[in-house]
C-alpha cells in the first residue's frame, strides 16, 4: 500500500517536472520570437549589426565571407577586393569572436549567401584563456544559435506590442560591407613578437572541435576554406604561426600568414595600425587585401563581376571609398 | 570557472548532482571530494599543491592531539595528584606546541602569498620616505583560489580540536572535502568541522523537494547577482573608475549602488553556493540575515558576512580577550583605575586585533586595513559614548527600543556602512577622501531631474529594473526577518501561484539579466579574496 503511494507520488512528480519544463521551453521560444531583432539595421538591437549587413545584400550575389574577429574586420578592404579583382566579398567579422562564434555567423551567412570561397581568421582559434573559459566561451555559441532569447534577451528594452510577433525583414547593408574603416595612425612600439623561434603554441582542444566543425559546414556547402592570419601587433606570435602552418600541412587546407609577408605587402607598424598595434587601419587594409586578392586570384576560380549591371551598387560603394581613402569625405 | 558561468552551471554541478544521485550512499562522499579536487583543479592547476598542504598539516596536527590526549589518558592512571598535574601541564605544553607550529603554517603561506608583496612594497615606500633606495623580494606566485577561505577553516578545525571541542577526524578524505567542498572553498561561508564534517561524510540520497528548494535558492542567487548586481556594476565602474570627473550626487548614487551590488552580489552567492550543496543534502551556515535592518554597524557585522564575524570572534576575540595576560590586567585597571575602563580596555585591544585583521583579511592594502579600523573606531566610540546615551535616554525619558528611535539608527547605520563601502570600493584611501569630499562639491538633485544621471552607464530601463529589484529584495528580507521560511511556504501554496512565481524568477533571470553582448561579465568580488 505504501509502497503504491510512493510509486503514485514519483508518478506525479514526474510529471509535474515535465510539464513545468515544457512550460519554461514554450515560454522561451515565445520570448525568442518576441525578442528577435525586427530588423538587421544598428538601431534594432541585432547583434554586431556591421557583421551581420549580408542579410540586406542581393541573395547569393556574396562570393567570398571573410570570417573572424576584430583583426578581420579592421584589415581586410571588400572594397580594395572589388576594384582590383571583381571579387564580392564580405567581412563578418565580431569583436572577440570565438570559434564557435564563427560557426554561427557562417550558418547565418548561408541561409541568403552562397559564397565560393570562405576566408577564416585563424586568431579566433586562440580565444579563451584555458580550457574552462574556452569551453565556456563556445558553450554560449551554441546558446546564442538554438536559444535567441539567450541573445537578444536585452532587446526588452526596445518592446513594443505593435510589432512583437512581425517577421524580421533583413535588408539593411553598410557600404564598406563590414569593413571598420578608419584612417587613425597610432603607431606600435612594443616588441616583436614574430622573432622566429622552433617554439609552438598548439591550437586550443576545446576550439579545435568546434573548428572541426566550422570545415564540416564548409565541406556541406561545397566551399573550400582558406585560412589566414591577419597582422597584429600584440596577439599573434611566431609560436602561433608554428602551429598553424604545421596544421594546415596536415589537413592539407591553404594558409597564409600576413605577419611574415615581406616586400610592397609588408605591414608597416608605424603607419598602418590605428591603435597601437592592436588592429589595422585602412591603409593597413589595403596591403592585406592586396596579398590576399592576388593568393586567391593565382589559386581559386571566382568571376570577375565588374562590369555587370547586376553589381553595379558595388561601383557606387567603390566611389564612396575611394573618397573617404583620398581624404575626401 | 564562476558559480554564474554557464560551464559550472550546466555541466559542473549537474554532471556531479548525478554522479552523487546514482553513486551508493557510502560512497557519495567520494564523488563530492573528487568534483571538489576536479574544481579546485580547473581553477587553480597548480596551486592545489597549496590546499593539500594546508589539508595534510591540520589532517597530522589533529591526529597529534588525538596522540597526546589518548596518551594522556593511559599514563595517568595509577599516578598521583601532583604528578598528574605536572603531566598535564606537559600535555598542554605539547599540545599548545603542535597548535601554535600547524596554525604558523597555515598562516604562513596565507601571510606569504597574499601579503608577502604588499609588506614589501610598504617596507620599500617607507624607507624611500626616509631617502633610502632599498629593494625589497618580491614573488611573482598568484594567490590560490579561496585561500583566505579555506585557510580560515582549517585554522577553525586545528584549533576546536585542541580546545576539545571534538576529537579529530581520522580520515583524511573526510578532512579534504571539509576544505575543499566546491561550493564553499571559493567565497565560503567559513565552514566549521562540527557542523559540515558528518553532513558531508554521511551520503544523502535523492530527495524531491531538497533538490527543488536547491535549484530555487540557485535561482534566487542568479536573479540577485545578474539582474542587480551586474547591472549596478555599470555605473558603479564608470564613476568610481574616473572618480575625479564626478562629484555630488553622481558619487552618492555610485555609492548606494555599490552597496546594492556588492549585497546582491555576495549574498546572491551564498544563495547560489547554498543551494548547489542542498543539492547533496548539505547545508551551508548562514551568511547574511538582512543587514540593512541593523540598527547599529556592530549589529550589522552580525548580520553581514557571520561566518566571518563568528571566525574572529570564537579565535581571535576570545583568544585575546579571555587570555590570562589580560584578564590579570583588566583586573588591575578595575581596581585602581574604574570598573568601566576595566571592563572597557580588553574588549578595545581585542577589538583592535579583530578589526585589524578583518581589515586585511579582505585584501593586502592600506585601505582594507583603513576599512577595518573604520568600524574599529565607530565601534570604540560606541562603547566610550554608551554611558552618556544611556544618560541622555534617562533624561529625556525616550524609549531606547521605540519606533522613531530604530529608523533613527536604522538610517544612521546604513549610512555609516554607506561610507564603509565607498572605502572598500575606492582604489586608494587618498581616492576614498577625495570622493568623499567631492559630494559635498556641486551636490545638486538636478542630474536625477534632468536625466543627466542616465549618461553614466545605465539608461532609464537600467535603472527601472534596479528599482524593482530592490523593492523585491526589501519585501523579501522584511518577510524573512519576520521568521518566514519562503520557500516552505511558497511550496504549499496553491499550483498555478507557484509556478507563475517560479516562471517570473527564471524569465526575470533570463530577460532582464545583465549578460551577453553589451555587458561586461563581472566576477564575483570575494572570490579575490
Amino acid at each position: 500500500m505504501k509502497e503504491r503511494k510512493i510509486k503514485k507520488i514519483t508518478i506525479l512528480r514526474l510529471i509535474k517536472t515535465i510539464v513545468f519544463f515544457s512550460g519554461v521551453a514554450a515560454l522561451i521560444c515565445l520570448f525568442s520570437i518576441i525578442l528577435r531583432p525586427k530588423d538587421n539595421s544598428p538601431k534594432s538591437g541585432i547583434l554586431n549589426p556591421n557583421a551581420r549587413g549580408f542579410y540586406g545584400e542581393p541573395e547569393n550575389t556574396i562570393d567570398i565571407a571573410v570570417i573572424g574577429n576584430s583583426d578581420a574586420y579592421s584589415g581586410f578592404s571588400p572594397m580594395r577586393l572589388w576594384n582590383e579583382y571583381g571579387y564580392t566579398s564580405y567581412v563578418a567579422a565580431e569583436g572577440a569572436q570565438n570559434i564557435g562564434e564563427s560557426v554561427n555567423i557562417l550558418k547565418e551567412m548561408l541561409t541568403c549567401q552562397s559564397p565560393e570561397l570562405v576566408v577564416l581568421d585563424v586568431d579566433c582559434l586562440w580565444a579563451g584563456e584555458g580550457l574552462v573559459d574556452q569551453l565556456e566561451g563556445n558553450m554560449k555559441s551554441v546558446m546564442y544559435n538554438y536559444l535567441p532569447l539567450y541573445r537578444y534577451h536585452d532587446r526588452w528594452k526596445q518592446f513594443s506590442f505593435d510589432n512583437m510577433f512581425d517577421e524580421p525583414e533583413f535588408n539593411w547593408s553598410p557600404r564598406t560591407k563590414g569593413q571598420w574603416l578608419s584612417r587613425s595612425v597610432t603607431p606600435y612600439e612594443g616588441e616583436d613578437l614574430m622573432t622566429p623561434s622552433e617554439e609552438k603554441f598548439a591550437i586550443p582542444k576545446a576550439n579545435l572541435i568546434f573548428l572541426d566543425y566550422f570545415f564540416k559546414v564548409c565541406e556541406e556547402n561545397e566551399i573550400p576554406v582558406l585560412l589566414v592570419a591577419l597582422p597584429s601587433g600584440i596577439s599573434w606570435t611566431y609560436e602561433k604561426h608554428n602551429s598553424m602552418t604545421d596544421f594546415a600541412k596536415e589537413r592539407n587546407l591553404d594558409f597564409i600568414d600576413l605577419n611574415v609577408v615581406e616586400g610592397e605587402y609588408a605591414i608597416d607598424w608605424s603607419q598602418d595600425t590605428r591603435d597601437g598595434g592592436k588592429h589595422l587601419n585602412c591603409y593597413g587594409a589595403e596591403k592585406v587585401t592586396g596579398y590576399i586578392g592576388a593568393y586567391i586570384h593565382s589559386n581559386y576560380t571566382i568571376e570577375d563581376k565588374r562590369g555587370n549591371e547586376a553589381y553595379k551598387d558595388w561601383d557606387v560603394c567603390y566611389e564612396q571609398y575611394r573618397k573617404y581613402m583620398n581624404g575626401e569625405k | 570557472m564562476g558559480y554564474t558561468s554557464v560551464f559550472y552551471l550546466c555541466v559542473f554541478l549537474i554532471a556531479a548532482f548525478a554522479c552523487y544521485t546514482i553513486v551508493p550512499v557510502k560512497h557519495k562522499w567520494k564523488v563530492l571530494l573528487i568534483f571538489s579536487y576536479l574544481f579546485y583543479f580547473i581553477n587553480s592547476k597548480k596551486y592545489i599543491v597549496f590546499l593539500l598542504a594546508s589539508t595534510i598539516s591540520v589532517y597530522i596536527g589533529g591526529l597529534m592531539f588525538n596522540k597526546i590526549d589518548d596518551g594522556f589518558t593511559l599514563a595517568k592512571k595509577g599516578l598521583a595528584r601532583e604528578e598528574k598535574k605536572e603531566l598535564k601541564s606537559l600535555i598542554a605544553w605539547q599540545k599548545k606546541t603542535v597548535c601554535v607550529i600547524v596554525v604558523l603554517f597555515n598562516f604562513g603561506m596565507l601571510v606569504f602569498l597574499k601579503y608577502f608583496n604588499f609588506f614589501s612594497a610598504s617596507a620599500e615606500a617607507f624607507f624611500h620616505t626616509l631617502h633610502l633606495d632599498i629593494q625589497f623580494p618580491m614573488h611573482h606566485l598568484w594567490l590560490p583560489l579561496g585561500i583566505s577561505f579555506y585557510t580560515m577553516s582549517a585554522v577553525s578545525y586545528l584549533v576546536d580540536v585542541y580546545r576539545g571541542k571534538y576529537r579529530a577526524c581520522s580520515q583524511f578524505g573526510k578532512v579534504a572535502l571539509f576544505l575543499a567542498f566546491f561550493p564553499h572553498i571559493t567565497e565560503g561561508p567559513i565552514g566549521r568541522f562540527d557542523l559540515l564534517g558528518d553532513q558531508l561524510y554521511e551520503g544523502h540520497s535523492f530527495d524531491y523537494e531538497r533538490t527543488a528548494f536547491g535549484f530555487q535558492l540557485i535561482l534566487w542567487g542568479l536573479f540577485k547577482k545578474m539582474v542587480l548586481a551586474d547591472r549596478a556594476n555599470m555605473l558603479v565602474k564608470t564613476i568610481f573608475d574616473n572618480y575625479k570627473e564626478y562629484s555630488g550626487i553622481y558619487v552618492v548614487v555610485a555609492v548606494l549602488l555599490y552597496t546594492l551590488q556588492l549585497y546582491a552580489e555576495f549574498s546572491g552567492c551564498m544563495d547560489i553556493v547554498s543551494g548547489s550543496a542542498q543539492l547533496f543534502g548539505v547545508t551551508l551556515s548562514e551568511n547574511f540575515r538582512q543587514p540593512f535592518l541593523s540598527g547599529s554597524v556592530s549589529e550589522f557585522w552580525r548580520r553581514w558576512h557571520i561566518t566571518l564575524g563568528a571566525w574572529f570572534r570564537d579565535y581571535v576575540f576570545y583568544t585575546v580577550s579571555l587570555s590570562k595576560t589580560f584578564m590579570r590586567f583588566s583586573k588591575k585597571v578595575k581596581e585602581k583605575l574604574s570598573p568601566f575602563l576595566g571592563g572597557l580596555f580588553p574588549a578595545a585591544v581585542a577589538m583592535f586585533v579583530v578589526w585589524f585583521g578583518t581589515g586585511i583579511w579582505h585584501g593586502a592594502s592600506w585601505k582594507y586595513v583603513a576599512y577595518g579600523l573604520y568600524y574599529y573606531l565607530i565601534m570604540l566610540l560606541g562603547m566610550l559614548f554608551e554611558p552618556v546615551f544611556r544618560r541622555f535616554f534617562e533624561k529625556t525619558r525616550m524609549k531606547r527600543e521605540g519606533k522613531a528611535v530604530y529608523v533613527f539608527r536604522l538610517v544612521r547605520t546604513f549610512l555609516l556602512v554607506n561610507i564603509g563601502m565607498m572605502l572598500f570600493r575606492a582604489d586608494t584611501v587618498k581616492s576614498f577622501i577625495s570622493m568623499f569630499i567631492s559630494i559635498f562639491r556641486n551636490f545638486s538633485f538636478a542630474p536625477l531631474i534632468n536625466g543627466d544621471i542616465l549618461c553614466v552607464g545605465l539608461d532609464i530601463y537600467d535603472f527601472l529594473v534596479l528599482i524593482v529589484g530592490v523593492i523585491i529584495l526589501f519585501m523579501v528580507g522584511l518577510y524573512k526577518e519576520k521568521g518566514h521560511d519562503i520557500r516552505k511556504e511558497l511550496a504549499e501554496t496553491n499550483l498555478v501561484f507557484r509556478w507563475l512565481v517560479y516562471y517570473g524568477l527564471i524569465f526575470a533571470v533570463l530577460i532582464f539579466g545583465a549578460y551577453g553582448s553589451g555587458y561586461e561579465a563581472a566576477g564575483f568580488i570575494y572570490a579575490q579574496f
